[in-house]
């Protein structure tokens, strides 16, 4: 009892002592005294952790802020076993001689896919695209929440809520004659690439990393006014693309990156 | 469904300004009185508060545990202070006792408060800071564990060690009649 009176009374004693906070925060004048910081923080809704320097590293962030965080592990781990059963099936020593022909007729064996669009600006990604690639349709999911769904015939554009908005012809419609195509990747790329004048078939990689090969094309004659250059990164086992990059002309600043993940079967 | 102080530091982080005013007016006082342990001026600890803030505000985007916000906070307003600190070098007791004020009647005579003040700065800094931030800030043990990232049972000891510390100074001085 002495003891419980003892601790209240030094309890008292000290907060009479060290008496209370008085006044309340004013964050409106903490505004008007730090402009400068203020606008750095405002700033980082385009440029958040400027990772230009670090580019997994603005992967990862961006990844953080598509999915739930469950969900990243996950996509890890179906992406290693991925990477470990084509080791497993396709090894290749060297990789040198690996035509992009190979790289297609891989494809072909793909029947899901999915895809992120990051477009860049000063170093920065200024928009995103998810998208899912299934049996002969393409989905969107954009950055401002609205749909597509591409069955190569027409293209739906929808709400987040699934409402209709309009109706468009397929992008791939006008590109090559898409019945006959049976590269998957030349449906994912739109054109850009150019197929049909046998550039492709014969390309062998530029560069070989241990685990990757990459390819470099010149675009389509469609996009030859766009577009400087195109990087198509292989990994080397699997002989399928996990990263395409296009360069724009008069603007080396601009670029867009694409990440490829596949789901087996 | 409101926001938890994790949604305010992840808006924050992504550009939210308003979401940053929300965790300035939370943790004003709990830095001010971080900074009051450390500097032992109230117009001083205000100005390490404000600037730990404008610290925050540009670095927020770096931060990579929203969770451990308050420690991350607490740890700018530290490493302010003692920069204060060093550019000044001093660390007194307040000069300015109009801060402190009470309406208590009850309250302890002015001449032992200040044995009591002198008591609690005579405190190592951790110990000090897990006072002021308990007695003057008036934060909880859970809240107190968050800014310092340790577990309650950590501030526990923490405060229990302090006060006894502070009876042992208190005794010392002649005021043992306090303490019964």
């Amino acid at each position: 009892m002495k003891s419980d009176e003892n601790q209240d009374r030094l309890d008292k004693m000290l907060v009479d002592s060290l008496g209370t906070h008085q006044g309340e925060p004013d964050f409106e004048r903490f505004c008007q005294n730090h402009i400068s910081e203020v606008k750095a923080l405002k700033s980082n809704r385009f440029t958040k952790n400027k990772a230009e320097d670090d580019f997994w590293g603005l992967h990862f962030n961006s990844l953080k802020h598509m999915f739930r965080p469950i969900q990243i592990p996950i996509g890890i781990c179906l992406l290693a076993v991925f990477l470990v059963i084509f080791n497993v099936w396709n090894f290749s020593p060297s990789g040198a001689g690996i035509a992009w022909a190979e790289v297609g007729r891989k494809m072909q064996t793909v029947q899901d896919v999915q895809f992120y669009e990051f477009d860049f600006r000063n170093g920065a990604p200024t928009d995103f695209i998810k998208g899912n690639y299934s049996r002969g349709k393409i989905e969107r999911l954009n950055s401002d929440g609205s749909r597509s769904i591409d069955d190569g015939r027409k293209c739906v554009f929808t709400t987040s809520d699934g409402v209709f908005l309009r109706e468009t012809g397929s992008e791939f419609k006008n590109m090559t004659d898409v019945e006959n195509m049976n590269n998957l990747f030349e449906v994912l790329t739109k054109g850009i690439l150019q197929y049909r004048q046998g550039q492709l078939d014969e390309q062998k990689p530029t560069e070989i990393a241990d685990d990757f090969l990459i390819y470099h094309f010149s675009p389509s004659a469609a996009f030859e006014p766009l577009l400087e250059s195109i990087f198509i990164t292989v990994g080397k086992n699997s002989l399928l693309p996990v990263q395409m990059k296009l360069f724009y002309k008069n603007n080396p600043q601009r670029y867009d990156i694409y990440f490829f993940e596949y789901s087996a079967g | 469904m409101e926001k938890s102080e994790y949604d305010w530091v992840c808006e924050a982080c992504s550009g939210n300004i308003e979401a940053f005013g929300c965790l300035y007016k939370s943790y004003y006082k709990s830095m001010t009185a971080i900074a009051y342990s450390l500097a032992g001026r109230f117009d001083v600890a205000e100005d390490i508060a404000q600037e730990t803030f404008a610290i925050a505000c540009q670095d927020i985007a770096r931060l990579s545990h929203p969770d451990k916000f308050a420690a991350w906070l607490a740890g700018i307003c530290r490493n302010t202070a003692r920069k204060f600190l060093r550019a000044k070098k001093e660390q007194r007791l307040p000069d300015d006792f109009s801060y402190f004020q009470s309406d208590d009647e009850t309250a302890i005579d002015s001449e032992t408060q200040g044995v009591v003040r002198q008591a609690v700065w005579s405190l190592p800094k951790k110990y000090r800071e897990a006072v002021i931030l308990r007695y003057y800030d008036g934060l909880s043990y859970e809240q107190i564990a968050k800014i310092n990232d340790l577990t309650v049972q950590g501030v526990n000891g923490r405060i229990l060690r302090a006060k006894k510390k502070i009876v042992l100074y208190l005794k010392k001085r002649g005021l043992h009649h306090e303490i019964r």
